[in-house]
């Protein structure tokens, strides 16, 4: 599986919209898309609406207007039943590594519950075993134990917690992968160690990821694009290169001028760099 | 000595149960913790027992009369006898059978009425919470005028119309005591649903009915066990009111509630005969609801490991 030249995007979002009921607008005319096996950065101050921006392309809140196509289909469209199948092939791994698992589940059965609610196959106690195995699976290609199967979410640390969501994210092969701030409650080394991860699932499963962060640091080292939003609008998209030493929009050189960088002498540089550029 | 015991719980339980039966440990272990608890526990589980096997405690019928020993006192008293360890009622009837007979009644309306409300208020609680929109609208009204009415009224004019028998009872006071679950669960529930285990369950694909099912049911059955375990002692007092007012159970079922009204005509002459069933009625109400304060206490998650 590698990573098709994008002739069809594998996911494109045209003129989207989310009105609030009270009138607050979230998203406000996105378009963008996403092409096989690349990295789409989405950057913005909190409250800028990337976080509905993720819910409306997993189709988990009903946009006000505009379309989100994934595979070619709409699936603003779509009916539930076709949504389900869908919904295998797109997955999610969410900021909050404590509340993103049921604290009265176990890894197996969080792991599981992917391949228990699509494949028939894995369902029942008699297929227990099989599910379990492929679950110890996958905690091992995360760098987990599969013996950590049988805890509880709570015996896990942060960053433990957030390869077990991964994990569940990569049961099923899933082509589009949306990471909601996935290591901004992490630790800095673990961060690292998480983002590395993230980075040799994608090479090794052809993966395409969305990743939301407000981390500008993080976003350099894992995006192919950025998309910079501001108050629900995408006020700049272009290439991570391009947008993170030619800002076109001043709110993002501001962004880029906010991130602190630990190297005096590369902040030197880096100072000189937008200068130039602006 | 509080070290050995805990070893001790913890290996019997431990074989086969693995981390599942950790937890388990952990609640039961904290419960036991809490000496009252502990004292209100057993007192369950005698009655319970009591209740079971008092043909084989006592040997008097709780239904045969003998009017030639009307009114005897308990056994202590003078002109008791150790033939009738509480005295006898005004038909000379064993007070210490009809008490223990009276303990399975009040039992069975508890649990059945507690099972039956906790079923429906739990059912609509979650679908509510979860689903929302016209539903819950609909439910949270309906749950509105459930709680304007008093709920023992209801039960009266329930009974009332469709003649007295204990399943009446049961039925009566189970289904107008599901608003307290329907309230306690739909709470939880709202603040469940906007968990990140919740939104991952749902971009996974996982149906509505499932979700309830697995991710919200098994974090709401705490506070539920909590309110159940309440909700007995209620029904219990409130069985034996409406056995008092001649309303509950038929006459010729032992009950609480009937002893009370039969004996209050002699409280000046004969305390006994409304005094023991009333003792029942009130350490058991007592126990079910330190035992309901308990469970509380412990059933958060996350309290246990103190």
């Amino acid at each position: 599986m590698t990573p098709s030249p994008a002739s069809a995007p594998l996911l494109a979002l045209d003129g989207l919209r989310k009105v609030f009921p009270g009138g607050a607008v979230a998203v406000d005319d996105v378009s963008l898309t996403v092409g096989e096996g690349e990295t789409l950065a989405v950057v913005g101050e909190s409250g800028c609406g990337k976080t509905t921006l993720t819910r409306l392309l997993l189709r988990l809140l009903e946009p006000t207007s505009g379309t989100v196509r994934f595979e070619g289909r709409d699936l603003t469209a779509l009916a539930p039943g076709r949504l389900r199948d869908v919904r295998a092939r797109m997955q999610v791994v969410l900021q909050d590594p404590y509340s993103s698992m049921n604290p009265r589940m176990r890894v197996v059965d969080i792991v599981g519950e992917p391949l228990v609610t699509h494949d028939p196959q894995a369902r029942g106690r008699r297929n227990r075993a099989r599910t379990a195995e492929r679950v110890g699976e996958l905690l091992e290609s995360v760098g987990l134990d599969a013996a950590m199967r049988d805890r509880y979410p709570h015996e896990f640390s942060g960053g433990q917690r957030q390869r077990i969501s991964i994990a569940r994210a990569i049961a099923l092969h899933p082509r589009l992968v949306v990471l909601d701030e996935p290591t901004s409650a992490l630790d800095v080394s673990v961060q690292a160690r998480v983002l590395d991860l993230l980075a040799e699932l994608q090479q090794r499963l052809g993966l395409t990821y969305v990743f939301v962060s407000h981390n500008l640091a993080v976003v350099r080292q894992v995006a192919d694009r950025v998309a910079v939003m501001r108050g629900g609008r995408l006020v700049e998209l272009g290439g991570a290169a391009q947008v993170f030493t030619e800002p076109a929009h001043p709110y993002t050189r501001q962004l880029l001028d906010a991130v602190p960088v630990p190297d005096p002498r590369a902040a030197r540089r880096g100072r000189t760099a937008t200068e130039a550029a602006g | 000595m509080t070290d050995s015991t805990t070893t001790g719980a913890t290996a019997s339980s431990a074989p086969g149960a693995g981390a599942a039966g950790a937890s388990r440990t952990g609640v039961l272990y904290s419960l036991l913790r809490n000496r009252l608890a502990v004292c209100a526990l057993v007192f369950l589980v005698l009655a319970a027992a009591a209740a079971v096997f008092a043909p084989l405690i006592v040997p008097h019928d709780p239904a045969h009369q003998d009017l030639l020993v009307r009114l005897r006192p308990p056994a202590w008293q003078s002109g008791g006898s150790a033939e009738h360890l509480l005295g006898t009622d005004q038909l000379g009837r064993d007070l210490l059978a009809r008490v223990l007979y009276g303990t399975r009644v009040s039992l069975l309306v508890g649990a059945g009425a507690a099972l039956l409300a906790g079923l429906v208020g739990t059912v609509v609680g979650l679908s509510s919470g979860y689903l929302g929109g016209w539903l819950d609208r609909v439910l949270m009204r309906l749950a509105d005028v459930q709680l304007a009415f008093p709920a023992i009224l209801l039960a009266l004019a329930i009974v009332g119309f469709l003649g007295s028998g204990l399943w009446y009872v049961i039925l009566v006071l189970g289904f107008t005591g599901w608003v307290a679950y329907a309230r306690v669960v739909r709470s939880e529930v709202l603040s469940l649903r906007t968990r990140d285990f919740v939104t991952e369950a749902r971009a996974i694909g996982v149906t509505d009915a499932t979700i309830m099912r697995r991710h919200l049911l098994p974090n709401v059955l705490a506070p539920l066990a909590t309110i159940g375990t309440l909700h007995v002692a209620t029904a219990i007092v409130a069985e034996a009111s409406l056995s008092y007012l001649g309303l509950g159970v038929p006459k010729e079922t032992v009950t609480w509630g009937g002893m009370l009204s039969d004996g209050q005509l002699y409280l000046g002459t004969a305390w006994w005969v409304a005094v023991f069933p009333g003792v029942a009625l009130m350490l058991t109400s007592l126990a079910i609801n330190i035992t309901g304060d308990a469970l509380r206490d412990v059933a958060d998650p996350k309290a246990y490991r103190r």
